[in-house]
């Protein structure tokens, strides 16, 4: 799922000057203090002796010399989890196959990892150079270029080829795999736990045949994006099978069945990154005006103001964008309401939670369903309008930071609380026991600072600091 | 489905004794394969560790395998995650039977039976058999009258059904649960309040419990225009159920079994008149309330004809495409069948 996204943070993604400086801050800050991971959950998939974490524990780097140099964690999918490292910010797969020990994943990149994403079974990276990289389940990977190819091939030309291929109803051609084979052997000495399944899969139960020919088509290698030349991610959030990044527009690709790319349509995939249409569209959604009066709409710049003019947030579950004026867009799946528009409708465009209008949102983050005791509100009712948590343990609260997992949420507070809520039956709430929570409680966390919080699948991963 | 046998050799003998039994190893290495390329890489790593006789890998694999089915439309659910979910509930269902845990492993079949594909649906049947042949001794008796009525209690009560809570399905208070019948009938007659009151409606039953199907005979005449059978669904409920005003696209025939249902038709043509939901999965459900109609809101429902009768058991209502129909169980307990076809 995608990460904790910043509620009380400035905001400000868009600016890549910015974004930059705050990262020289955090790895200068993360050298004078040691940062710890701490995971509870569990990871289907893994060895028969592991039962769920159902209290916080930490995560060890594998042999590293100047002890646990994390920088941030970033969920994970279902069967694994993923933080990102300071070392050359390489990214970090704990997987079923390693239990515990994260192993490094290799990028073929030597630019730092600023952010990443994962969810329900593929990854997305972000580089302090604003490229993005993507891996795992093939049917969310665009058909990117082999990353062997960076250095013999020069950039630009690749890109425009790339960006002809425009939308397409079919998933990635078969020989697009025998393509990215020359990438495979680094991604199968270190990759995730998919390739170990993969790999025991093919051996133990197809025939040499099918698994020669089927082994490629199974698991997508890192991919470099392609994206427009000047576009210049600084964030990525992944739902079941389909990405989002943000560049202060937002760039949407992978399955759209139920409109979570925003594109308008059901476009079932979209094989490279499409421009959401998130301003344009939830502007004029709100005034139900018809696309000739567009024009008229957009000189009056009343809804602009509303609106605002970049978007500064994403999440993806469905799939949701916050402006920078604080207002809510949401796109995609509504059977339980996930969209907040009061009704069950899925929304095929960016559409503005009205109700919400006049709240300043910060950052949002949705999950998986989000219905039956997922939404903290004390009940096990669906709600089709966003409500407020009233908690009486949340009182004299402010939210800092908000994830969701499958179907769990955390929520770190502006004083360093974590709180959890949502389904438990694997310890994603990290309160010892395996009892769902219909209302936020408080996750035990001694002797550390939360400083993020970002739920995988079936589990939550916390970033901590010892205290001063 | 279909595909070369390629090295099926390594788990015959492992076969014998384990989980991985229920489903030949052909079938299981195609379906594992078809779930790799649906992205279920721990879903694959989790059904080996059942198959291997992990209870907990197997309850893993189960879970996945229904997220899976849950979070998309279900119209847009890929066929092969609904064999996955079947292929996880025999696992867990042989693990929870070698426990000595047979109620739970019936469960597990039934959710397999209901929500799983077609693929796996012989090994399901078989299991099912298999399991509830071990049963307590006080169940024996019934099984042994060959009487209808006791087969369906038998059958019925053997098995879990899936009902609907609350008044009606446009109630705020409405939701699906999965509860036994044993729970069913318990809740019938603990709840005195309306909201809670539990209805087994418009339930692929006959789909689930094939023993049951057996006794319903379909009329010849269902299929004179040509065309198939689109549904065959039970509906069982106590005294005050209601399936509150809407419409089908098929033919349906409505067979009254058990006690008596009061029916409301409006004509197709009527539709303007009866406030359809805008929200389009309600479309097809008035928005007014029979039992309590604000004329004050909906004013052109007041004086629209309709045709109304009381259903006896044995009676069948013949009710044509796209007309409103009101049902309301007048007796204490009702039960209905329904074949709707093209």
């Amino acid at each position: 799922m995608n990460g904790g996204e910043e509620v009380g943070g400035g905001g400000g993604g868009g600016e890549d000057m910015e974004e930059d400086g705050k990262e020289e801050m955090m790895v200068v800050e993360a050298r004078g203090r040691d940062k710890t991971v701490l995971m509870w959950g569990y990871l289907p998939g893994v060895s028969p002796q592991r039962s769920p974490l159902l209290h916080p524990v930490a995560v060890r780097m594998p042999d590293s010399p100047a002890g646990d140099r994390w920088k941030d964690v970033s969920g994970g999918g279902c069967g694994f989890a993923m933080a990102i490292s300071d070392d050359m910010g390489q990214s970090y797969v704990t997987s079923g196959k390693h239990e515990e020990t994260p192993e490094v994943f290799d990028l073929p990149t030597k630019v730092p990892i600023v952010k990443a994403a994962a969810g329900w079974a593929h990854c997305v990276a972000v580089t302090a150079q604003g490229e993005v990289y993507t891996w795992g389940w093939k049917e969310c990977v665009p058909f990117g270029r082999n990353v062997r190819d960076q250095s013999s091939s020069g950039g630009a030309s690749e890109k425009e080829e790339r960006h002809s291929g425009f939308m397409s109803d079919q998933v990635m051609p078969k020989s697009q795999g025998s393509r990215t084979t020359g990438t495979m052997s680094g991604f199968d000495s270190r990759g995730g736990d998919e390739n170990t399944k993969r790999r025991r899969l093919s051996s133990a139960k197809l025939g040499p045949e099918s698994s020669s020919s089927g082994e490629e088509a199974l698991s997508a290698p890192p991919c470099l994006v392609n994206l427009n030349v000047g576009v210049h991610i600084t964030c990525v959030a992944a739902g079941g099978r389909h990405t989002l990044a943000l560049s202060g527009q937002v760039w949407g690709w992978g399955y759209g069945g139920e409109g979570q790319l925003g594109l308008g349509t059901r476009i079932r995939n979209v094989s490279s990154p499409h421009p959401v249409p998130c301003i344009e569209s939830a502007s004029f959604t709100k005034d139900q005006s018809s696309p000739a009066t567009k024009g008229k709409q957009g000189s009056d710049g009343q809804a602009f103001k509303l609106i605002g003019t970049c978007i500064k947030a994403i999440a993806c579950g469905h799939s949701a964008a916050v402006t920078d004026t604080g207002a809510l867009l949401t796109f995609g799946w509504g059977l339980y309401g996930q969209c907040g528009q009061g009704s069950t409708d899925d929304e095929l465009s960016p559409t503005c939670v009205s109700s919400l209008l006049g709240v300043e949102i910060q950052g949002v983050a949705a999950g998986l369903w989000h219905t039956f005791g997922q939404l903290g509100t004390g009940s096990d009712q669906a709600e089709t309008l966003p409500k407020q948590l009233d908690a009486p343990c949340l009182e004299n609260k402010n939210a800092k930071l908000i994830s969701c997992g499958a179907r769990h949420s955390a929520m770190l507070t502006e004083d360093g609380q974590v709180f959890c809520w949502g389904w438990n039956k694997y310890g994603q709430l990290g309160l010892g026991d395996s009892i769902d929570r219909n209302i936020p409680a408080v996750v035990p966390i001694e002797n550390l600072q939360p400083k993020n919080v970002s739920c995988g699948w079936w589990h939550t991963l916390v970033l901590a600091e010892s205290p001063t | 489905m279909g595909e070369e046998p390629g090295g099926a050799a390594p788990g015959l003998e492992k076969a014998a004794e384990t989980a991985a039994g229920l489903v030949d190893e052909e079938r299981r290495a195609a379906l594992l394969r078809r779930i790799t390329e649906e992205g279920g890489f721990a879903y694959v790593s989790s059904a080996e560790k059942a198959a291997g006789g992990d209870l907990r890998a197997a309850e893993a694999a189960r879970e996945m395998a229904w997220e899976q089915l849950h979070s998309g439309p279900w119209h847009e659910v890929v066929p092969a995650w609904r064999e996955a979910y079947a292929m996880a509930c025999l696992h867990v269902a042989e693990l929870r039977a070698g426990a000595g845990e047979r109620k739970e492993a019936l469960r597990a079949l039934d959710m397999g039976l209901i929500m799983g594909g077609p693929l796996l649906r012989r090994d399901l049947d078989a299991a099912v058999e298999r399991i509830a042949a071990g049963k307590d001794t006080e169940d024996d008796a019934a099984a042994n009258v060959g009487d209808c009525a006791d087969k369906w209690w038998e059958g019925i009560s053997k098995n879990r059904d899936l009902a609907e809570v609350g008044k009606n399905y446009l109630c705020s208070e409405w939701k699906q649960e999965l509860i036994t019948f044993s729970q069913f009938l318990e809740r019938i007659q603990s709840t005195n309040c309306p909201a809670n009151v539990p209805y087994l409606a418009q339930h692929p039953l006959f789909d689930q419990i094939r023993e049951l199907r057996d006794d319903i005979m379909i009329p010849d005449y269902c299929f004179a225009g040509g065309g198939e059978l689109r549904s065959l669904n039970a509906w069982f409920g106590p005294l005050g159920t209601v399936t509150p005003l809407h419409h089908d696209p098929h033919h349906n025939l409505f067979a009254q079994v058990v006690g008596r249902k009061y029916i409301r038709l409006y004509p197709a043509s009527a539709s303007e008149n009866l406030y359809p939901h805008a929200e389009s999965m309600l479309s097809n459900s008035s928005q007014v309330d029979l039992d309590n109609i604000d004329y004050q809101e909906f004013p052109k429902v007041e004086g629209l004809d309709f045709i109304d009768c009381v259903l006896e058991e044995g009676e069948m209502l013949y009710i044509p495409p796209k007309w409103w129909h009101y049902g309301l169980a007048i007796s204490c307990f009702v039960l209905s069948v329904s074949t709707a076809g093209v």
